[in-house]
């Protein structure tokens, strides 16, 4: 009994990200928990990265199959939780590797995370390349410049999110816009591209230049940044894994009271 | 010791242009003349990785004939 407790307590779970390309984008740090892992599990999207993680660790468990046609994400994600809390309760040193940055829309790593650390496992999360690290990389973005806020597209419309247009947009997975399931092959819906582009045209014009971009998931493939007049969007063919940037409009004047403020200092 | 490899591979073909084009051209080919040579399973991802197979997967069916169009020509010019 005693020897189960213990073993229970020596759980742990490290979440690492593969990036977006797979193992040119994928950290040493992550790499080196991979190989070490008692039990990994991983979910991602492309052939070389899954033939790479079996081979750095034959324990290597593919989550992916938890996704099905038809069924809904939040299910999905529930069991995903589910298999890794498990896994840790265990016993074993897990680690997870989902691809991109495993904290940027991935549920379950978040909700795994939460539950081990309440009951006393160690949970933690390593960075990775996501997708609007390599829009910057693509299109040379500097959020620097003006700022850029980032937004899940659903939630985005849903909540009515205020943002200022004045800084750079970006709407995560409009090709999924409301839709609860995955489903292979589908693309975004006209009439709620109609819905979005409505939304935007009440702080852009219908001329105002929007890039639907989609990084590339393989050194052999380039990423797509596809410019069109906001007007078009709904017209648009939006496949799932792509996002939304629309660019700042002009810049505001600087504020004269913080300009003097800045100067006095 | 095939994941070093592999990974080797990808590394070079994400930040070497010329080994990139030569791979563009004929993907059988350059993974046949690499010194090392990849695994099967590594062999047969990297080709499946850079077919145009995988944008259904991803659900890319637009940018799938564009991409795979592009390439046919090049490689049927070659």
């Amino acid at each position: 009994m005693l020897r189960s407790v213990t073993k229970l307590r020596c759980g742990s779970l490290i979440v690492v990200g593969t990036g977006i390309s797979g193992v040119a984008q994928t950290t040493l740090e992550a790499v080196a928990c991979m190989k070490r892992a008692e039990k990994l599990f991983y979910t991602v999207i492309e052939p070389t990265t899954e033939v790479w993680i079996r081979e750095l660790n034959p324990r290597a468990i593919s989550l992916t199959g938890l996704y099905g046609d038809g069924k809904k994400r939040s299910k999905t994600y529930v069991e995903m939780t589910d298999h890794l809390v498990d896994a840790v309760r265990g016993g074993f040193r897990v680690c997870a590797a989902f691809y991109g940055h495993p904290g940027v829309l991935v549920e379950s790593t978040h909700r795994a995370i939460k539950r081990l650390r309440l009951e006393g496992y160690r949970a933690r999360m390593l960075p990775g390349v996501s997708a609007d690290g390599c829009l910057y990389a693509d299109i040379g973005l500097n959020p620097g410049d003006c700022g850029v806020q980032s937004f899940e597209a659903t939630d985005f419309l849903l909540s009515r999110r205020r943002f200022d247009p004045t800084s750079g947009l970006i709407l995560w997975q409009v090709g999924v816009l409301g839709e609860t399931d995955a489903r292979q092959g589908t693309t975004c819906r006209p009439e709620r591209l109609q819905i979005l582009t409505k939304a935007l045209r009440k702080h852009y014009s219908a001329n105002h230049r929007v890039v639907v971009y989609y990084a590339s998931t393989f050194p052999t493939r380039p990423f797509v940044a596809k410019r069109l007049a906001l007007r078009d969007l709904p017209r648009a063919v939006v496949w799932p894994m792509a996002m939304l940037y629309v660019p700042a409009l002009p810049q505001r004047a600087a504020d004269a009271t913080i300009l003097h403020w800045l100067d006095e200092r | 010791m095939g994941n070093m490899r592999l990974a080797s591979f990808l590394v070079d073909l994400a930040i070497d242009d010329a080994f990139r084009d030569k791979f563009d051209e004929d993907p059988k080919g350059t993974l046949d003349s690499l010194k090392k040579p990849l695994s099967a399973n590594a062999r047969a991802a990297v080709l499946a990785g850079d077919g145009p197979e995988i944008f259904d997967i991803l659900g890319v069916n637009n940018q799938n004939n564009a991409v795979a169009r592009r390439r046919a020509a090049r490689r049927q010019k070659k």
